[in-house]
């Protein structure tokens, strides 16, 4: 059995979103780039239930791009691991207006897991529509932005649904 | 039967996780094992591979939350006496405009 059982939906509460915005706009307003990880367990139903804020040693913020070492990854999954919750999307700002769209270090030096989402939150986490974000499924081995038919029957937005949230500092390795 | 009992109890029981993965890897291995062939052997459990594209993406073992950088020393040698050992199979994430 693959340790990667294929996902038809995602069961998103809007709480997630919310979280997501409030974690990467301070970032966004000094100007740089800044991303967080959701979790949750990988399911054909897969429900986002942890937003994971890496901060600290091996968080690299820049007005280019948002990195995170080795260290930070295995910091997050130290903390995942006891609450049995996998990464499921890597949701980051782009700083520009446009219409949000991949680039080559996001399809390059991304994630790389089948059915693994890529969410692109445009004006430094300013837009707080997630329509409006760019939504992106790795498909077949490569990034593709899900339409928006596929956006509505696979993404489900829901007003319930607790969510955790954890800003862990890779340095100390628990939540700060 | 006394030997191979003997080696037995020499493996090291390695679990190793992958953050989005929903199972651990898990194998035995002889404390002479080079950590390469752990971190090769997970990578395959994982269906993940290094690439060398514009930058080297890489995939590392992370032990107690250091990444693993020499992968030619021996299993026992980093886990001393132990006989299980876990590890976190990790990446670096980059995302950006450019």
């Amino acid at each position: 059995m693959l340790p990667f059982p294929p996902i038809e939906r995602w069961r998103l509460p809007e709480v997630a979103c919310e979280l997501t915005l409030n974690a990467v706009m301070p970032a966004g307003r000094r100007g740089c780039e800044s991303g967080v990880l959701w979790l949750g367990q990988r399911d054909a139903l897969s429900v986002i239930t942890a937003v994971v804020h890496p901060i600290g040693e091996g968080v690299e913020e820049t007005s280019c791009f948002w990195s995170i070492s080795p260290e930070a990854y295995a910091a997050v999954s130290a903390w995942a691991r006891p609450r049995r919750l996998t990464l499921l999307a890597v949701a980051h700002i782009h700083l520009g207006a446009g219409r949000a769209r991949m680039s080559e270090t996001d399809r390059k030096q991304g994630l790389k897991v089948t059915d693994a989402l890529s969410i692109i939150v445009p004006r430094g986490g300013l837009e707080s529509d997630p329509s409006a974000w760019g939504w992106f499924v790795f498909d077949e081995g490569d990034y593709r932005e899900l339409e928006e038919l596929e956006q509505v029957r696979r993404i489900e937005l829901t007003s319930t649904g607790e969510v955790e949230f954890a800003r862990i500092d890779t340095g100390t390795q628990e939540p700060a | 039967m006394a030997q191979v009992e003997a080696k037995k109890q020499q493996e090291v029981k390695v679990t190793a996780d992958y953050l989005p993965a929903t199972e651990d890897f898990k194998k035995k291995y002889p404390p002479e094992t080079v950590l390469e062939t752990i971190r090769s052997d997970a990578k395959s459990f994982f269906h993940v591979q290094d690439r060398q594209e514009r930058d080297t993406y890489f995939y590392y073992l992370a032990y107690k939350g250091e990444r693993v950088e020499s992968t030619n020393v021996a299993l026992g040698e980093l886990v001393e006496h132990a006989h299980a050992a876990h590890f976190s199979l990790v990446e670096q994430i980059t995302a950006g405009v450019v």
